[in-house]
């Protein structure tokens, strides 16, 4: 009896350090975020969200996932649909549980770790956060965190997800925003053909040369290098569309000098993420590009050459591999 | 039980009790009133302003505790923010450890701007507490909901969400108790301090951050008092 139980302690306390402090399955793998090395350092803050191999799973699986609606109908994905940058294509205003109609276009989802306020008015002050405002939103998906934290609690999947991507099986709120964002934060693109010719892995043709020169003398203020955004916000001189009455920053800020600014987008993935603006109320780039060429508000001109060869330069932000990438898409199984 | 042991439980309980004293803890009981009247059947009545009033939601952020003795700051509390909520009265009482002897507290009611802007946060912080705003970012740092005749609302409703943390329209407030003898204490929170202030046949909704709402805060900071024995 004397040795016996000192030794089962021992053996206890090693089973339990194979069992669970070292075992390989109990904690969630690390994965870098994979850049550019001439970007900047992301401004979402890693150590209160380290990313994982099984977080960004349970995230991706909750974009995709229609249990995050009232009805089960409406996932993230039907606004933001990866092939198209993850924007709601061909629809001006995006729509969403039982069609009902929004009032702002679905922007692009890209390289969201260097924002800081999200939405066209920056009305989310964190990627966190932002995932709140569709769920609950009545033309969007018309329920509340409290309810889905709940059916997913209920579900044996999710609940081994969860266990997965956080060590136990609870689910909270505080999880699911933050396993949501961990998919959202992974989706990087930076292997467009600007990309690879500031890598000098390619060269621009004359005209996308031209067009380059224009953008950085015309645009790049606003649309800044690399993100194509500086991510501010700013009045492009659009007229008011009196039938929506949005004022952008304004409504946040409630100072009048942030009347009808709104979020600079990003230009990357451009010829992709149609209509334009924050009502979507360009189809084509064409438009866009006329908007700006006799534009007195920003001092810009631009003769009909010059939009040809700037759009020729806004083609070069188009990256197949991330609007293609696989593990960005519906997951299969 | 041995009588060695029990010997030895004579001698050292003394040391354990003294330790225990060391170990200051400090117990507060959130009480809110309304013209001195407690919360009935889940409900505070009264009547204010020359009108009847019924408050049947209050939930609020309380944290950052801090600990003063002689007008020095003695120790803070770690524990972060507690919601306490009127119709859960476990969440109306705060225990809280700290190693000093103080005769004074100070916390704030609601969030500070860096807990608005950090993501999302579990506990208390969660945001399925029905706390935080979707549709522009920021905690609701304080409830208040009930009925009243003046309201020219549907059912006479008066709803505030008292939140926001962006200059000019910061809404958390530093509240004092000074004169703290005891461990255990009950503070009074007399919301007529709160509903004298404001004209419900005019303001009786508040849902995003506004001048109002940050008035409310200051309002609803000075109804925090200790209770007279
Ligand atoms: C019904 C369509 C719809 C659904 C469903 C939807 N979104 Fe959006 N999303 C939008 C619109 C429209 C905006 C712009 C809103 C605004 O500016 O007010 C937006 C904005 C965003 C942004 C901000 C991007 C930026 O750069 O500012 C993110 C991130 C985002 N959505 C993620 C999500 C996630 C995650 C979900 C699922 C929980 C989701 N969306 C569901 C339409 C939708
Ligand atoms: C003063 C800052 C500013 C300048 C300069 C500027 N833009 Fe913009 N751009 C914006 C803002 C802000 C928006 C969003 C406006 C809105 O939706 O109301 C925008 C939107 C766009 C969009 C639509 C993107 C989308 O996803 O909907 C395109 C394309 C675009 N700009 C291209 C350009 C080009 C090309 C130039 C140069 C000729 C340029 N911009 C110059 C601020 C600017």
């Amino acid at each position: 009896m004397s040795n016996k139980l000192p030794l089962a302690v021992i053996f206890m306390g090693i089973a339990y350090w194979f069992l669970v402090a070292a075992s390989p399955f109990s904690s969630p793998d690390p994965v870098p975020l994979k850049y550019p090395e001439s970007w900047p350092k992301p401004t979402y803050d890693f150590t209160k969200n380290p990313l994982t191999r099984q977080g960004i799973e349970l995230g991706r699986r909750l974009f995709y996932d229609p249990i995050l609606s009232k009805d089960s109908t409406v996932s993230c994905s039907n606004c933001h649909l990866s092939y198209t940058a993850f924007t709601h294509v061909d629809h001006a205003l995006s729509h969403g549980i039982h069609d009902r109609i929004g009032t702002r276009n679905s922007p692009a989802l890209m390289n969201l770790a260097w924002g800081s306020k999200f939405m066209w008015d920056g009305a989310a002050n964190h990627l966190d956060m932002q995932a709140l405002a569709p769920i609950s939103s009545p033309v969007e998906m018309d329920e509340t965190i409290e309810n889905v934290v709940q059916k997913l609690g209920r579900e044996s999947r999710y609940k081994a997800l969860f266990h997965h991507a956080f060590g136990d099986s609870t689910v909270t709120g505080e999880r699911l925003l933050k396993a949501l964002s961990q998919f959202e934060l992974n989706l990087i693109s930076a292997n467009s053909k600007y990309d690879q010719m500031k890598r000098g892995e390619a060269v621009f043709n004359e005209q996308e040369n031209k067009g380059y020169v224009l953008f950085q003398n015309n645009c790049a203020r606003c649309h800044a290098e690399p993100f194509f955004t500086n991510h501010g916000f700013e009045k492009n001189g659009l007229p008011i569309d009196t039938t929506l009455n949005d004022l952008g920053r304004m409504a946040i800020t409630q100072l009048s000098a942030d009347s009808l600014k709104f979020k600079v987008p990003t230009l990357r993935n451009i010829e992709f993420s149609h209509p334009y603006m924050h009502d979507g109320r360009f189809r084509k780039l064409r438009e866009v590009l006329n908007h700006y060429a006799q534009n007195k508000e920003l001092g810009i001109e631009l003769t009909a050459n010059e939009k040809v060869d700037l759009t020729a330069f806004l083609l070069t932000l188009t990256d197949k591999e991330f609007l293609f990438n696989a593990d960005f898409a519906f997951p299969k199984n | 039980m041995p009588k060695s042991l029990l010997y030895a439980w004579l001698i050292f309980t003394p040391f354990i009790l003294n330790a225990q004293k060391d170990m200051t803890g400090i117990t507060l009981h959130f009480n809110p009133i309304l013209n001195g009247k407690p919360i009935q059947d889940g409900i505070l009545t009264g009547h204010i302003n020359d009108d009847s009033i019924a408050i049947h939601t209050l939930r609020f952020y309380l944290g950052n505790f801090v600990f003063y003795k002689n007008g020095k700051e003695v120790g803070q509390d770690a524990s972060g923010y507690h919601l306490l909520d009127m119709e859960d009265a476990n969440t109306m009482t705060i225990s809280l450890l700290i190693a000093a002897d103080y005769d004074a507290i100070r916390f704030t009611l609601g969030t500070d701007s860096l807990t608005n802007a950090s993501g999302a946060m579990g506990g208390d912080l969660d945001p399925t507490k029905g706390m935080y705003w979707a549709w522009n970012s920021g905690y609701i740092n304080a409830k208040i909901e009930g009925y009243a005749k003046k309201c020219p609302t549907r059912n006479h409703q008066f709803e505030f969400h008292i939140g926001g943390y962006m200059p000019p329209f910061q809404t958390v407030q530093q509240v004092e108790l000074q004169g703290i003898a005891k461990q255990e204490i009950r503070v009074d929170m007399e919301l007529s301090a709160f509903f004298e202030q404001i004209d419900l046949g005019v303001t009786h909704g508040v849902m995003s951050p506004s001048a109002t709402a940050s008035e409310m805060a200051k309002l609803l900071a000075k109804t925090f008092r200790l209770h007279e024995q």
